[in-house]
């Protein structure tokens, strides 16, 4: 599935958006984060992810992604997303991260960097430290959107 | 005394020994014993010994001298590049032929002497920028010198040993080159195999973790969803198979298969492998049905002998190829045909893109050429793949006739047809 809506309530969740070229972990994730009590919605390309976040119909809070994809790299798509207005923090998880990219991603407002496999309490634990971090950027969101 | 003579006969013949041992591809030393031992084949109750400049220091080297008694060798092991030290010395300094007796007495005279040497002859051998790169040098015990025909003969030697000297430094500096280029072709593999390990292993482990920890998640719920259970347990299950796959792959593509036996194998097994390798990547690609397999009618049945591993190998490494240069096009296609010929079959891949500029069709097969980035492309693919096929007696090239891009491998029939 190429987006799943998880919740759209109208008392405001951390809404968070998902990337990964695979739909196991897209679904995992997905799964977990719903248990959390944050809200999700997933993208299997940097293109969808994109075309998600242009439709803009509720802010997001956090992006989680893999970096290794085709067509259009994790790194390239966060480095895009970095340079727009209200820059969203990001938690990069993947199979391998080039130490080259490691710079490239802390400059694209990655807060952290996770090697798969990782286990859940630790991303939940990463996900919570990411969301406070973002405190004033999430606030800025809240008020943007129309609540 | 009767002088010996040496016809040009004899001259010319030794060029052609040292040219040869060249391109026999010895080593610098083996050839330069090779044209002393000549040279004193010819000479006759002569010794010969070539000295060579190092390249960082003002020294000269004793690089070979195959009959001089060994203590002679070890005195004359490194000798200083001076006009006054002894007349291999002076050749290399002065850039002149040097004697000994000399017309007009040296400082090393009575040292030659005490060694027991009564004639030496030292000719320079000098590079395209006359830089004096080695010493030719006759050593004569006897009261015999060398006659003038013999000093013409070891003066014209001075060509040869040049044009000896600088097709095997050559050649040295290729097989350094060569021998450089295989280890870091190995690196570059290895790297190439661990970004692929961790991509192709970690990322199903990660599912497996996941599910796995759903799982402990749902064991605490009020009313556990046995249909959410049974799903991510059949997730864990197929991560499982995609982990053991992979590794299996990577066993078939890392061992040295170039000893294998050839085995028997229909056609139609190597296409489905290829087609079953190449499908995660051309579905993350969003090629879908744009990567066609067709097949000649009949030709699946047919049976080749071949290391069937390593076809599949370069058929994925062209699909893989085609895949990476067409993805971000309009609208990419790719199309493998697998078509019969009279002793051979031919497998065409070809895709959407509108072929390779004429500078990089020439250098497609070479070892660590890429167009693709740094961390995609190791430069290796093509140049493996083309050794592989034709370690199977057959050929794999790029079409330029053909208007879009295409490469052909073409594998020579040696069947028990069972159609």
């Amino acid at each position: 599935m190429a987006s799943d809506v998880l919740d759209r309530t109208s008392d405001r969740k951390k809404h968070i958006l998902v990337l990964d070229d695979d739909e196991s972990i897209r679904s995992y994730l997905v799964k977990l984060l719903f248990r959390c009590g944050y809200t999700a919605e997933a993208a299997a390309t940097p293109k969808q992810a994109i075309q998600i976040l242009r439709s803009n119909k509720l802010p997001f809070d956090l992006i989680i992604t893999d970096i290794q994809m085709p067509a259009i790299s994790g790194v390239e798509f966060l480095s895009t997303l970095a340079k727009s207005e209200n820059p969203i923090p990001a938690i990069v998880l993947s199979g391998m991260i080039h130490p080259g990219h490691i710079f490239q991603l802390k400059e694209a407002n990655v807060c952290s960097m996770l090697v798969k496999p990782v286990k859940s309490s630790t991303l939940i634990e990463k996900i919570g430290e990411a969301l406070a971090g973002s405190a004033d950027s999430s606030l800025v969101n809240s008020a943007g959107s129309a609540r | 005394m009767k002088l010996p003579h040496i016809d040009q006969s004899s001259q010319i013949q030794l060029v052609q020994n040292i040219q040869q041992q060249v391109l026999l591809g010895l080593s610098l030393d083996r050839v330069m014993d090779e044209i002393c031992l000549d040279v004193e084949q010819t000479l006759r109750g002569f010794h010969c010994a070539i000295f060579v400049t190092s390249d960082c220091s003002e020294q000269l080297e004793l690089l070979s001298a195959p009959t001089l008694p060994v203590d002679l060798r070890m005195k004359l092991s490194t000798l200083p590049i001076a006009p006054d030290a002894c007349p291999i010395s002076r050749a290399a300094a002065t850039g002149q032929i040097a004697v000994f007796p000399d017309l007009i007495p040296m400082p090393y005279d009575d040292q030659l002497i005490q060694i027991g040497l009564v004639g030496v002859h030292s000719v320079p051998v000098k590079n395209d920028e006359g830089r004096c790169e080695a010493v030719f040098s006759i050593f004569s015990y006897s009261e015999r010198c060398l006659s003038p025909s013999q000093v013409n003969f070891v003066e014209s030697l001075s060509l040869s040993m040049r044009m000896a000297m600088h097709y095997t430094k050559s050649q040295i500096n290729l097989s350094r080159e060569r021998k450089a280029a295989e280890a870091k072709s190995k690196l570059a593999t290895l790297g190439e195999l661990t970004s692929g390990i961790a991509h192709e292993i970690n990322n199903p482990l990660f599912a497996i973790q996941g599910a796995s920890d759903l799982l402990t998640m749902i064991c605490s719920d009020a009313n556990p969803d046995l249909e959410e259970i049974r799903s991510l347990c059949a997730q864990i299950d197929g991560n499982v198979g995609r982990i053991s796959r992979t590794i299996r792959s990577l066993k078939a593509y890392s061992r040295n298969s170039a000893f294998d036996p050839e085995t028997p194998v229909s056609v139609g097994s190597i296409i489905d492998d290829v087609r079953e390798l190449s499908f995660r990547k051309a579905a993350r690609a969003e090629l879908g049905e744009n990567l066609v397999f067709l097949l000649e009618k009949n030709i699946a049945d047919l049976t080749i002998n071949c290391r069937p591993g390593e076809i599949v190998q370069v058929l994925l490494n062209l699909v893989n190829n085609s895949i990476d240069a067409i993805q971000s096009s309009k609208s990419p296609w790719i199309r493998i045909e697998v078509l019969y010929r009279v002793d051979a079959i031919k497998i065409v891949v070809t895709d959407s893109g509108m072929g390779l500029p004429k500078d990089i069709q020439e250098r497609i097969f070479e070892s660590f050429f890429t167009t693709k980035p740094l961390e995609q492309g190791t430069g290796l693919g093509l140049s493996i793949s083309k050794k592989l096929i034709s370690a199977h007696g057959g050929e794999l090239y790029y079409n330029p006739r053909s208007p879009n891009t295409q490469f052909i491998v073409e594998l020579p029939l040696k069947i028990e047809s069972s159609i």
